[in-house]
């Protein structure tokens, strides 16, 4: 028997969020901004959603001179399922997480 | 000179300090009350000497990594180098990650700013979820306390003083297993992937060789010295302690070694010859009919700067590598402390039984005397053999470097 568990408040953001235009490339410190997530939080949910098939990454194929390439995210198709099920289960949820620890980020 | 430089100096020196004032506090406080305060000093001054060598050897170490890494360091700013540092202990699956964490931080503008998305960068990179989830890593501890706690209970039933000693030797392992566990892409047990890797190296077969012959003379040691009357428990707690965190050490980097030290063959190869060279130095020296216990003395303190220092040399000078003479040294010290542990309690007690007395002591001291004399003097030896090693390393990597042969036009 295989049992599945609910994502959680802050990973579901991050589903959500990459649902919504889900053809477009996100960047982390983008993704961090926009939901208001520290990386040390969005990285080991975007490492457990690549690890399910749900996260699909690149790198960036021409960086500027002298910046070394920038890691992409997108949602897989499996991912826009899991989006499209996350979002009917949670219709009031807006992708904006509990705020745990302010002032970080940076301009 | 480069300030960030003289702070990795700093924090170099810092260390081997605080490493031999902690060694030293340990020895005074384990001293027994009858000391006169000018041991203490000799005890000082003995130590001011390796520590010396080893606050030298640091130096040479953070030099040669400066000249690699330096430039692309001091283009950093202190976040940028605190992200860099974390990013580093990644597992190889999970480098990717790191990478993308570093690279984003490019993009944080402002020093408070970098400075939080570092620090929880940081976080991040010593919590990043395991491919197969917690429960591979919970089962696997949960094994490794059940063999500790059976290994522990079972030696010391069988033989009364070894069960903390066998303990903290299965714990150690059973930690690193749950560690490798912990940083594999799948959970694996890496000895059985070693095993399967046939042929298996010849640095693992004798230092794992080495750690059973030590297992095997330090059980007939304790058990010898069960048999005399009034016996003091042996090995002591601590002796116990750090012996079986030695060999547990040595055994694992012998079948699991880190990346770094395999990337090549030679240093592994030159670090058995060193250990094997020290163990038959001393044989021949203990051995050797006539006045040897001066030699003996002579050959515990030349002998391993002799094969510390002769190792580091020639992988530094065959490659012109400062790092492949170093990868020499950690070899010597994996591969000399299990064997030169086995040869040195084997001849003790061989010695014992002959004469009733551990060498370089006075006559009527117990068979355990020998297990401890043993352990002082093993440790001893990359205590003071391995700044070598690594000053050995630096006069191999600065040899001129050989000239390709010329290529002259067929006519």
């Amino acid at each position: 028997m295989s049992r599945t568990r609910r994502p959680s408040a802050q990973t579901t953001a991050v589903v959500l969020a990459l649902a919504v235009e889900p053809s477009a490339w996100r960047y982390g410190y983008e993704l961090c901004r926009e939901l208001d997530l520290k990386p040390g939080s969005l990285y080991p949910i975007l490492v457990r959603l690549a690890d399910r098939g749900v996260l699909e990454t690149a790198w960036e194929t021409a960086p500027p001179t002298g910046r070394p390439p920038r890691h992409l995210y997108r949602l897989t198709g499996a991912g826009r399922t899991l989006a499209t099920e996350l979002a009917a289960a949670t219709p009031r949820r807006t992708a904006s997480p509990r705020r745990s620890e302010p002032g970080w980020q940076g301009a | 000179m480069n300030r960030v430089r003289r702070a990795y100096e700093f924090a170099a020196v810092t260390a081997v300090v605080a490493a031999f004032a902690a060694g030293y506090l340990t020895v005074v406080t384990s001293a027994p009350p009858s000391e006169s305060p000018a041991s203490y000093w000799t005890t000082a001054l003995a130590l001011a000497v390796p520590m010396s060598l080893w606050i030298l050897a640091a130096l040479l170490v953070v030099g040669f990594w400066w000249e690699r890494a330096g430039p692309r360091l001091s283009t950093l700013d202190p976040p940028a180098r605190l992200l860099a540092t974390a990013v580093a202990t990644l597992p190889e699956h999970r480098r990717d990650w790191g990478a993308a964490m570093t690279a984003e931080l490019g993009e944080v503008q402002g020093r408070a700013a970098r400075w939080g998305f570092a620090l929880s960068g940081a976080r991040a990179a010593v919590r990043l979820p395991h491919p197969a989830g917690w429960p591979a890593l919970a089962v696997a501890a949960g094994l490794a306390a059940a063999v500790v706690a059976a290994a522990g209970w079972g030696a010391g039933a069988a033989v009364p003083g070894l069960g903390s000693f066998t303990a903290v030797f299965v714990g150690i392992l059973g930690a690193l297993v749950v560690l490798a566990v912990a940083r594999s892409r799948r959970p694996r047990l890496p000895v059985l992937v070693l095993v399967v890797k046939l042929p298996v190296p010849a640095v693992t077969v004798l230092v794992t060789a080495g750690v059973a012959a030590s297992l095997a003379v330090t059980v007939t040691t304790v058990h010898l010295d069960l048999r005399e009357p009034a016996s003091a428990r042996i090995p002591s707690l601590g002796g116990g302690v750090l012996l079986a965190t030695v060999l547990a050490i040595c055994l694992w980097v012998a079948v699991a070694p880190p990346r770094w030290l395999v990337t090549e063959r030679l240093p592994a190869h030159l670090g058995v010859a060193g250990a094997l060279a020290y163990a038959g130095f001393f044989l021949f020296l203990v051995r050797w009919p006539g006045p040897a216990d001066g030699l003996y003395l002579l050959g515990v303190w030349l002998a391993p700067v002799a094969a510390f220092a002769a190792t580091g040399f020639v992988a530094g000078a065959v490659r012109r590598s400062f790092n492949s003479g170093v990868r020499a040294g950690v070899w010597t010290t994996v591969a000399v402390l299990p064997i030169g542990f086995a040869v040195l309690l084997f001849e003790g007690l061989r010695r014992y039984s002959i004469e009733r007395t551990v060498l370089g002591a006075d006559a009527g001291v117990r068979v355990g005397a020998t297990l401890s004399d043993a352990i002082g003097t093993v440790l001893l030896v990359p205590l003071i053999g391995f700044p070598f090693a690594v000053i050995g390393a630096a006069f191999g990597a600065l040899l001129p470097r050989r000239r390709a042969p010329e290529v002259r036009p067929v006519r």
